[in-house]
C-alpha cells in the first residue's frame, strides 16, 4: 500500500512540476516576446494601402442568437470602427426572440436578393437584409444552427478576402482590424490571427465605445481577469512565439477567408468549433506542405463579457474542456507525427496531457490526499507545506502576468487593480480552483457521455439588467456533488473562505452602467480641455445631396484614408440626402479636407472655410482652425458656453436663409445649444474620373452652413429633428 | 534512514515555499513600482507634450515665426521622439503652408542630428525608428541617403520596410524609385506590403506622372524579378492609373513574356480589363479563354465583361459552363452585365441546368437590385 501511494505521489509530484515548469518557460518567452514587439514602431503606415483598390477588405461576422436586448449596441459598435472598406454580417440564427424585428426596426433593413453560393453547408437562409442607414450593414437571417453553422453561412455570404469571427456580444476597440491586418501585411501566409480578450464585466462604455475600464465587482468576475491575463498575455503569446498556437478564441479572430473555405468552415458538431476550426487549419496545411502561419497579436482588444455566475461560469468551462477533448481527440493523429513537426510534439502533447487530462490528476490528487489522510499514510505537516508551494508558484504564474500587463500594456488604469489582482491570484487557489478542476473533470465526463449540448449562457448584457439567454440545445444536467464537504476536508478554511467571499460579492449593478448615463452627467464632464488637446472626438454632420444611395455610398467608400482616421455613419434619409455622420479625431478636419482634396481633386483652395470651427481658445486644436477662426472671424459670443469643445456640423439647404430657418426652428436644439454663428460658403465639385472606377461625374458638394454644438448629444438631437422635419 | 531523507525533503518544500513566497512579494513590488515609474514617466511626457505643442502652434500660425523658442525647448527637454511623434501627427493631419514649417521643424539640426546617431546605432529598433523619422524628411543629407540605401537591403524586413520609407519621402523620383526596385527584388516581401510601398512612391502633389511610369516601366521587363512581385506591380500601375504605360503592358502580353508565370499573366489580363483595352480581347479569345489556371479564365471573363462587348458572348458562354465555380459565376455576372444582348444566351444556359438557372436568375435579381 505503501509504495502504491508513494508511487502516487511521485506521478502527482512530477505532473505538478511538469506543468509549472512549462507555464514558467511560457512567461520568460512571451515577457520577453511582448516587450520586444512593445518598443516597436508601426512600420507599415497603410496610408498607401488604404488608398489603393486592391488590398484585402474584411467582413466581420457575429452571430447572434436571442440577442434582443444586446445586438443593437454591438452593432453599432462594429460599425463604429476605424477601418476603411469593412462590412458587418450579423447572423440571427434563427433567434426565438425579436433580435430580428429589433434589428429590422434600428437599422431599416431591406431585404435583398444577394447570390450565396453554398461553398459551406449551412440551415437554410430565410433572407438577406440590407440596411438603408449602414450600406455596410448585411443581415442574414437564417434557422438555427448554432454559433459554427451561422458562422459558415456569413462565410458563404462574404465576398471578402478576410473574415473576422467575433460574439455578438464583445466590443472592439476602434483600431483594432488596423493592428491585425498588419499581420497579414507583415506575412503573406498567415492565415489566421487572434487577439487579446479582455473582460468588460463593470467597464463603462458610452455610445457603443469603452470609456473607463473597471475591475469587475464580483468575486468569479475578478478571478477570471487573473485568469484571461495568464492564458492571453503569456499563455498564447508563448505558443505564438513558438509558432505553434492551437486556439484562437471564438470571440474574436481574424481569418483568411480562402484558408478556411479550403478546410470545409467551421464543424457543426462540435462544442469547440474554434479550436477545431484552428487545428484543422494547421492539420491541412501540414500537410499539404503549404507554407502558412496562425499568429496571436497581443495588442488588438476585444473586450467580451463573462458569466458571474456559478453555474453558468460551470457550464462554460465545461463546454470548453469538452471542445479540447473533442479537438484533440478528432486530431488525435497529429500526436507525436512529425509531418505536424513542434505541433505534433510539443503542442498537441501539451494540450492533451496537461490542458485535457490535468482535472483528472488534479482531483485525483485531491482524493489521494484525502485517502492518505483517512489511512494515515498522510504526513500532514509535509502535505500543508507542499499544498503551500504548490499555491504559490500558481500565485508567482500569476503574479508574473499582472506584472508582464504593468510592463507592457497597464490597461487598469488604477493602482488598487494590482494589489485586487495579486489578492485574487491568491483567493483562487481556494476553493475556485478545486471548483473549476471539477467542471472540467465532469467536462470530460460529459464528452465520454457523447454530450454536445452547448449549454444555456446566462449574461447580463452590454448595458442593460437584462438577461440573456443563448441555448443552443438542451442544457447538461445539473451536478449535485457536494463541492463544500468535499474542500471544507481536504483543506481546512478554503471551502469556507470561497462561500465567505461570494457573499461578500454578490453581482451588483449593470455591467455597463455608463450605457444608462443620462444626458446631465454625460459628455461635457468627460469632455476635459487636456484630454482634448490631440485627438479628442469632434463631431461632424455632413449633409451631402447624391443622387442615389449608391453615390453617396461611392463617395464615403471614395474617402479611402478618411475613413481610417474618423467614423463616417452614412444614413439615407427618406428624401434622398445622404447623410454622414462624422467623428474624427481633433485634427481630423483638416483630414477631412485634405481626403476631399485628394479625392474629389480639389485645390485646397476651393473650400478654405471648412476648416473654420468654434472652440474655446484654452484648448488648442487644430492650428488651421485657429488662423481661419481669426479670418473668418468665428467668436465664441458667451463665455460661459465656451467650455469643453464644440462640435462643427455642416449640412446643405437649398439658400443660407432656408438654413437659418430651419435650424432656428428646431427647438430643442435651441434650448440645450448655443447657435453661435453661421457661415456660407458653397464649393463645388466635380469627381475626377479615375480610370473608369465611376464612371458618372460625380454630384455637386455643398457645404452651406455650419453651426457649432456643445456635444454630440445636441448634434444627434439636430439630426433626428432636421430628418424629422 | 527514511525519516532522515523525509526530513530534508520537508526542509526542500519548506525553502522552496518560502522562495516562491518571496518571489511573489517582489514581483508585486516590481508592479507596483513599475506603474508608479510609468506613471511619472507619463506626467513628464505630457508635461513635455504641453509645452512642445504650444510652441508649435505659435510657430505654425504666425506669419513670421521664430524658430528660437522651440530650439530652446527641445533642447531643455531632450526628447526628440516626443517632439516628432508631435510634429509627425500634425503632418499627416494638415496640409497648405504649414507642412514646409513642420518640415522645418523635424529638421532642425539638435533633431536631425540625434536621429541620425539612432540611424548609425547597431541597434535594429533604433535604426527603424531614425528610418520612420527620414520618411517625414523630403530632403536628405547624401549621408543618410547612403545608410537608408543600405538598409534597404537588410534581411530584416522590418528595417528595409521602414528604410524604404525613408527614400520614399523623397521628392526625387531616382530616390524613390531605388526604393521600390529594391522592394520588388525582395522575394519575402507580401503583396500587401508591396503595395503600400508602390502607391506611396506615386506622388500625388507632384507632376512627375512620366517619369514615374517611365521607372515602372523597367520593373516590368526585368526578368530577374518574382513573378508575384510583378504582378503586384502590374496591378498597382493599373490601379494608380498610370495609362502611359497601357501599350508596353498589352505588348508583354501578346508577346507572351513570362508566359509561365500565372500572377504575371494574370495581372495583365486584369490590367487590360481596367484600362478597357478592347484589342487586347482578341488575343485572350485565342490564348486564356482555355487556360488550364482557373484564377486566369475567371480574370478573362472579369476583362470580358469590362470590355462590356458582345463579339466575346460565344466565349462567356463556354466559361459559363466552367468546372470552377468562381470561373462560371463571373463569366454569368458579365453576361447578364451585357445587357440585351446576353439574355438569348442566358436563356439558352438557364435551360440547361436547374443550379445554373437558379444561378443566373439569383445574380439577375442581386444585378437588378444594385
Amino acid at each position: 500500500m505503501n509504495q502504491f501511494l508513494t508511487a502516487v505521489e511521485y506521478v502527482v509530484v512530477s505532473y505538478f512540476l511538469t506543468i509549472n515548469l512549462v507555464y514558467l518557460v511560457l512567461i520568460i518567452i512571451s515577457f520577453f516576446y511582448i516587450r520586444r514587439q512593445m518598443g516597436q514602431k508601426e512600420v507599415y503606415s497603410l496610408s498607401g494601402l488604404f488608398s489603393s483598390n486592391l488590398y484585402n477588405p474584411i467582413s466581420i461576422l457575429a452571430p447572434a442568437y436571442n440577442e434582443e436586448s444586446t445586438v443593437v449596441a454591438s452593432v453599432r459598435s462594429l460599425l463604429q470602427l476605424q477601418f476603411p472598406n469593412y462590412e458587418v454580417i450579423v447572423i440571427n440564427d434563427g433567434s426565438k426572440d425579436k433580435t430580428m424585428q429589433v434589428l429590422i426596426d434600428t437599422f431599416k433593413l431591406k431585404k435583398v436578393d444577394r447570390y450565396v453560393p453554398l461553398i459551406l453547408s449551412h440551415k437554410p437562409i430565410k433572407g438577406i437584409y440590407k440596411s438603408e442607414l449602414y450600406p455596410e450593414l448585411l443581415v442574414v437571417d437564417k434557422e438555427n444552427g448554432r454559433k459554427a453553422d451561422a458562422l459558415n453561412a456569413g462565410i458563404n455570404v462574404s465576398r471578402n478576402d478576410l473574415i473576422c469571427s467575433i460574439d455578438a456580444d464583445s466590443v472592439l476597440e476602434p483600431k483594432v482590424l488596423q493592428s491585425m491586418i498588419r499581420t497579414f501585411i507583415e506575412d503573406d501566409t498567415t492565415i489566421a490571427v487572434g487577439g487579446i480578450v479582455r473582460i468588460a464585466n463593470d467597464c463603462v462604455f458610452e455610445n457603443n465605445e469603452l470609456k473607463e475600464i473597471r475591475m469587475p465587482k464580483s468575486f468569479l468576475g475578478r478571478i477570471q481577469v487573473v485568469e484571461y491575463l495568464r492564458a492571453f498575455l503569456f499563455g498564447r503569446v508563448g505558443w505564438d512565439y513558438l509558432d505553434s498556437l492551437l486556439i484562437i478564441s471564438g470571440a474574436f479572430g481574424l481569418f483568411d477567408r480562402k484558408a478556411v473555405l479550403k478546410v470545409g468552415g467551421y464543424l457543426h458538431d462540435t462544442v469547440g468549433e474554434d479550436m477545431e476550426l484552428v487545428v484543422r487549419l494547421h492539420r491541412y496545411f501540414r500537410e499539404n506542405k503549404i507554407p502558412y502561419r496562425v499568429r496571436f497579436v497581443p495588442e488588438p482588444v476585444c473586450w467580451t463579457e463573462v458569466p458571474e455566475e456559478k453555474a453558468v461560469l460551470a457550464r462554460q468551462r465545461n463546454r470548453w474542456q469538452r471542445g479540447l477533448a473533442d479537438t484533440l481527440w478528432r486530431h488525435r493523429k497529429m500526436m507525436f507525427n512529425p509531418v505536424y513537426g513542434r505541433l505534433g510534439f510539443f503542442a498537441m502533447p501539451f494540450f492533451f496531457f496537461i490542458e485535457m487530462l490535468g482535472p483528472i490528476v488534479e482531483v485525483g490528487g485531491y482524493v489521494f490526499l484525502f485517502l492518505s489522510w483517512v489511512f494515515g499514510a498522510l504526513n500532514v505537516e509535509f502535505a500543508i507545506v507542499f499544498l503551500t508551494a504548490s499555491v504559490l508558484l500558481g500565485m508567482v504564474l500569476s503574479v508574473a502576468s499582472v506584472l508582464c500587463e504593468e510592463f507592457t500594456y497597464r490597461r487598469y488604469p488604477d493602482i488598487k487593480h494590482i494589489f485586487v489582482m495579486f489578492a485574487y491570484a491568491l483567493l483562487e487557489n481556494f476553493g475556485y480552483r478545486q471548483m473549476h478542476s471539477w467542471w472540467r473533470l465532469m467536462g470530460l465526463v460529459d464528452f465520454l457521455k457523447g454530450n454536445k449540448a452547448w449549454g444555456e449562457m446566462t449574461r447580463r448584457g452590454l448595458g442593460t439588467n437584462a438577461k440573456k439567454s443563448a441555448p443552443t440545445t438542451t442544457a447538461p444536467a445539473k451536478r449535485s456533488f457536494p463541492f463544500g464537504l468535499l474542500f471544507l476536508l481536504m483543506f481546512i478554511g478554503s471551502g469556507v473562505a470561497y462561500k465567505y467571499r461570494l457573499d461578500i460579492w454578490p453581482p451588483e449593478k449593470p455591467v455597463f452602467s455608463a450605457m444608462e448615463a443620462t444626458p446631465e452627467s454625460s459628455p461635457d464632464s468627460t469632455a476635459a480641455p487636456a484630454a482634448s488637446m490631440v485627438g479628442a472626438p469632434f463631431h461632424y454632420l455632413v449633409l451631402g445631396t447624391f443622387e442615389s444611395e449608391t453615390n453617396a455610398e461611392r463617395f464615403v467608400r471614395g474617402m479611402g484614408m478618411l475613413r481610417d482616421s474618423v467614423r463616417i455613419r452614412p444614413a439615407i434619409e427618406p428624401s434622398g440626402l445622404a447623410v454622414f455622420r462624422i467623428t474624427a479625431g481633433a485634427f481630423g478636419r483638416s483630414l477631412t479636407t485634405r481626403a476631399m482634396r485628394d479625392r474629389l481633386g480639389l485645390d485646397s483652395t476651393d473650400f478654405p472655410d471648412a476648416y473654420a470651427v468654434l472652440h474655446d481658445d484654452s484648448v488648442p486644436v487644430n492650428p488651421e482652425a485657429l488662423r481661419l477662426q481669426q479670418k473668418v472671424k468665428v467668436r465664441v459670443a458667451d463665455q460661459e458656453q465656451s467650455e469643453g469643445y464644440y462640435h462643427l456640423v455642416v449640412f446643405t439647404s437649398p439658400s443660407n436663409s432656408e438654413a437659418k430657418r430651419v435650424v432656428e426652428s428646431l427647438d430643442t436644439l435651441k434650448s440645450q445649444a448655443k447657435i453661435v454663428e453661421m457661415r456660407h460658403a458653397e464649393v463645388r465639385t466635380l469627381y475626377k474620373v479615375a480610370l473608369g472606377r465611376f464612371k458618372e461625374p460625380y454630384h455637386t458638394f455643398r457645404l452651406r452652413a455650419y453651426y457649432g454644438f456643445r456635444d454630440d448629444q445636441f448634434a444627434d438631437a439636430y439630426t433626428e429633428q432636421f430628418l424629422k422635419n | 534512514m527514511e525519516v532522515a531523507s523525509e526530513l530534508d525533503a520537508l526542509r526542500f518544500v519548506y525553502i522552496v515555499a518560502a522562495l516562491l513566497a518571496i518571489l511573489s512579494l517582489y514581483l508585486l513590488l516590481t508592479s507596483v513600482l513599475v506603474r508608479y515609474a510609468s506613471r511619472f514617466v507619463e506626467k513628464q511626457k505630457d508635461k513635455r507634450r504641453t509645452l512642445f505643442y504650444s510652441l508649435i502652434i505659435t510657430y505654425i500660425t504666425e506669419d513670421e515665426p521664430d524658430l528660437q523658442p522651440l530650439k530652446d525647448a527641445v533642447l531643455a527637454d531632450f526628447d526628440i521622439d516626443l517632439f516628432v511623434d508631435l510634429v509627425g501627427d500634425l503632418m499627416t493631419q494638415l496640409d497648405g503652408q504649414e507642412v514646409p514649417k513642420l518640415q522645418a521643424l523635424l529638421s532642425l539640426p539638435v533633431i536631425r542630428s540625434g536621429f541620425l546617431k539612432k540611424l548609425t546605432s547597431k541597434n535594429p529598433k533604433q535604426q527603424i525608428d531614425a528610418c520612420l523619422y527620414y520618411s517625414r524628411i523630403v530632403q536628405l543629407e547624401p549621408e543618410e541617403l547612403e545608410i537608408l540605401r543600405t538598409y534597404v537591403t537588410s534581411s530584416n524586413p522590418l528595417l528595409a520596410h521602414s528604410a524604404a520609407s525613408g527614400l520614399l519621402s523623397s521628392s526625387d523620383v531616382t530616390i524613390r524609385f531605388e526604393a521600390v526596385q529594391q522592394m520588388v527584388r525582395s522575394s519575402r516581401i507580401s503583396r500587401l506590403a508591396l503595395l503600400e510601398i508602390l502607391y506611396r512612391f506615386h506622388l500625388k502633389t507632384s507632376d512627375q506622372f512620366d517619369e514615374e511610369a517611365e521607372f515602372l516601366s523597367k520593373l516590368l521587363v526585368d526578368e530577374t524579378l518574382p513573378a508575384g512581385n510583378v504582378g503586384v506591380v502590374i496591378r498597382a500601375i493599373t490601379d494608380i492609373g498610370y495609362v502611359q504605360l497601357l501599350m508596353v503592358l498589352y505588348d508583354l502580353l501578346e508577346s507572351g513574356y513570362r508566359s509561365t508565370d500565372d500572377d504575371i499573366i494574370e495581372a495583365l489580363i486584369y490590367s487590360m480589363g481596367q484600362f478597357q483595352f478592347g484589342p487586347a480581347g482578341d488575343w485572350m479569345i485565342e490564348t486564356t479563354v482555355h487556360h488550364p489556371n482557373p484564377r486566369i479564365r475567371r480574370s478573362t471573363a472579369q476583362a470580358f465583361q469590362a470590355f462590356n462587348d458582345a463579339k466575346y458572348l460565344p466565349q462567356l458562354m463556354e466559361l459559363a459552363q466552367d468546372p470552377e465555380l468562381d470561373v462560371r459565376i463571373r463569366a454569368i455576372f458579365a453576361m447578364v452585365s451585357m445587357g440585351p444582348e446576353g439574355l438569348p444566351h442566358l436563356q439558352q444556359l438557364a435551360g440547361q441546368t436547374e443550379d445554373l438557372n437558379e444561378l443566373i436568375h439569383r445574380i439577375q435579381d442581386e444585378m437588378e437590385g444594385a
